[in-house]
């Protein structure tokens, strides 16, 4: 049994060290601009940790009618899609793709 | 099975995991899954080696190939295929194949690259291997898994119990001994490039550090600790990680002297 706690302080000490080396949460910037037109729609997604991770983002919304492109700003953390127009998904349809590819869109300040 | 050895062992364990809150490491099962309706395909391409019995050494290949498919935003299913190296006079062989589900229950996204997650699998192994490579029976499994990522820093952690089955008869690695094991690891998983992400969806470039603890019902123990590095683009992912081992207490198996990872992710 003593060789368990062995194994378990090596896990132990391994995460000692992730404290130390953490940097600060990035003010998001882009929280709440959003904004839509005849061809556009643009709106901030939180979670996307990595570019494979934010990947599954493009791919919900390439898979929508009319969506010609999607463009993602991991920097501010703002996706915007083109689309055909006339074209364009409503929020809410954007809202559950984006819920469906595992990630989720801030609740809009009143 | 030893019941009380196994729950101690679970129970320091998960204690000590708990501290850790990463981006997908090597050694480390990560809560990330694909999307609804798209596939995520893993190969690695793990080698290592094996002593027992102060230089009765063994070398084993192994090509792991898992395969994910969303059924929504919080639920995958995955299949495991297992193709074991043989060694100098035996053929590749199909190993025993694993079916699961994967769950992430939670998921707190902090800003636009901070989140926490946190996944459940639960899924069975079946007698499908060949040869040596078989515990000839269903061995169901079970593992959870932790991620934050806070800015360039991701830490994460799994920690997978796997059922008793049949050994087998020449087994290497934890659980192929005939009795339950616990696996826990942790992972450190440092973004070296980009330091900051822009509007240019780009790849990134990390660094990553493991440990992976197993531990037996029979008291076996082995600790490894693994630098890698991990390149990620949107639609694949390349990694490459060594494994050393830190700590070895094993009775019937060859001790660990090292693996070498190899492996590519593609998502579509």
């Amino acid at each position: 049994m003593k060789n368990i706690y062995i194994l378990a302080a090596g896990v132990f000490l391994l995460s000692l060290l992730g404290p130390a080396c953490q940097t600060a949460a990035p003010a998001p910037t882009a929280d709440f601009v959003e904004f839509a037109d005849l061809n556009r729609i643009g709106l901030p997604v939180y979670g996307m940790s990595c570019p494979k991770c934010a990947n599954n983002i493009v791919l919900q919304l390439k898979d929508l009618e009319g969506v010609q492109s999607v463009d993602v700003d991991m920097g501010s953390g703002f996706v915007t899609v083109h689309a055909e127009e006339g074209k364009v998904p409503t929020r809410a349809v954007l809202v559950e793709a984006i819920t469906a590819a595992g990630f989720s869109v801030p609740t809009k300040k009143e | 099975m030893n019941v009380r050895r196994l729950l101690s062992g679970l129970s320091a364990t998960i204690l000590l995991a708990g501290v850790l809150p990463a981006q997908q490491a090597s050694w480390t099962t990560a809560p990330t899954l694909p999307s609804k309706g798209h596939w995520v395909l893993r190969a690695t391409a793990v080698s290592a080696r094996h002593e027992k019995n102060f230089g009765s050494r063994r070398h084993s290949q192994a090509l792991m190939t898992q395969l994910s498919y969303g059924l929504d935003g919080e639920r995958a299913v995955f299949f495991d295929l297992p193709v074991r190296g043989g060694g100098r006079h035996h053929d590749p062989t199909l190993g025993d194949v694993a079916v699961g589900w994967k769950w992430r229950f939670h998921e707190e996204d902090l800003g636009p690259v901070d989140t926490v997650r946190t996944s459940l699998s639960l899924g069975a192994t079946l007698p499908t291997g060949a040869d040596r490579h078989t515990a000839d029976e269903v061995v169901p499994f079970g593992e959870l898994a932790r991620m934050r990522i806070t800015g360039r820093l991701g830490l994460g952690s799994s920690l997978a119990l796997r059922g008793a089955g049949a050994p087998y008869k020449r087994p290497l690695w934890s659980g192929e001994t005939g009795e339950a094991s616990l696996r826990a690891a942790g992972a450190l998983v440092w973004r070296l490039d980009p330091v900051v992400y822009t509007d240019a969806f780009e790849a990134a470039t990390y660094l990553t550090l493991e440990a992976i603890g197993t531990a037996e019902d029979d008291g076996d123990t082995e600790l490894a600790i693994a630098p890698g590095i991990l390149y990620e683009a949107p639609s694949f992912a390349a990694e490459l990680s060594l494994a050393l081992p830190a700590h070895s207490d094993v009775t019937d198996r060859p001790e660990s002297r090292g693996a070498l990872l190899f492996g590519l992710r593609f998502l579509w």
